[in-house]
């Protein structure tokens, strides 16, 4: 718990979303079963994309909320000692990797 | 590491204003590109089902070239203004509103990827009901190659990217009181 208090704020964003695309992926992918099967060759696809959906969901609902309150949005930004050139490469590969593994 | 813009006093009055009318008009050129496009498509293919071949997505390459025309449009726009961009309390609330209102959009279209997805029948030539979104591309891609030879594709993927780089990766922002007028 130290650990998670002691980790920067952008740092903590990045796990909480970590935690609801795995949310999203197995949760969303539960209910997505009620309503419609998953055949095995789409179950990366389908519960990729759920557990991005939920994602943004999620980024979009606590955006609303502390814009509602007054704050700004989600901070979504890379830490300001970042080299932003740097994390915006890490965020190319990052999205071609789940592109080619999500959306094939 | 914050981004350092140099003012470049040898960037005159008629080149930013010619950089200027450009970033304005740049997401309505890529719709004035992509509207005909895809006419051209409907017109030369109608709704014919598409037995893309899968070698066309995903490429590289052609990743490559939006991920350069997105730095590119970042850089450009940076030598382009020479100068700190203005933000005031209603543009705050603009992006803040398009950031959110992005958001939801994505979620929405993903559920629709995930329908798509479990819609999809592997190994059939038959439609389904509902297709992947990749399918679309691929299908938009594949007629693509037979109507222009990838043009068509390659020019909206560089613009595209252009102005998501151009627009949505700005240089150093500032609120505009603070920011001395010229």
């Amino acid at each position: 718990m130290d650990a998670i208090r002691a980790s920067s704020p952008f740092a903590k964003v990045l796990a909480g979303l970590l935690v609801t695309l795995v949310v999203g992926a197995f949760g969303g992918g539960w209910v997505f079963e009620r309503f419609h099967p998953i055949p095995p060759a789409a179950a990366v696809g389908v519960r990729g994309s759920l557990g991005l959906a939920f994602c943004c969901f999620i980024i979009f609902a606590v955006s609303v909320i502390r814009i509602l309150r007054g704050e700004k949005p989600l901070d979504l930004k890379p830490p300001e000692d970042a080299n932003p050139l740097l994390a915006t490469i890490v965020a190319i590969i990052f999205g071609y990797l789940i592109g080619t593994s999500i959306f094939r | 590491m914050k981004p350092s813009i140099k003012v470049n006093p040898s960037i005159n009055r008629t080149a930013r204003a010619i950089y200027r009318l450009f970033h304005l008009a740049s997401p309505v050129i890529v719709v004035l590109v992509g509207v005909p496009a895809g006419a051209l498509v409907l017109l030369t293919k109608g709704h014919e089902f598409c037995t893309y071949k899968t070698e066309y997505l995903p490429d590289p390459w052609l990743f490559v070239l939006g991920a350069a025309a997105f730095f590119a449009g970042h850089y450009v726009g940076l030598l382009g203004t020479g100068h700190v961009n203005k933000t005031s309390e209603a543009s705050v609330k603009f992006g803040r509103g398009v950031i959110v209102t992005a958001f939801l959009v994505t979620s929405l279209i993903l559920v629709f990827e995930a329908i798509g997805s479990a819609e999809i029948a592997v190994g059939t030539t038959t439609p389904s009901q509902l297709e992947p979104i990749t399918y679309y591309v691929r299908c938009a891609i594949e007629h693509d190659v037979e109507i222009s030879g990838l043009v068509f594709t390659r020019l909206l993927i560089i613009l595209t990217f252009y102005v998501a780089g151009n627009w949505f990766w700005p240089g150093r922002s500032q609120p505009a009181a603070s920011v001395p007028s010229k």
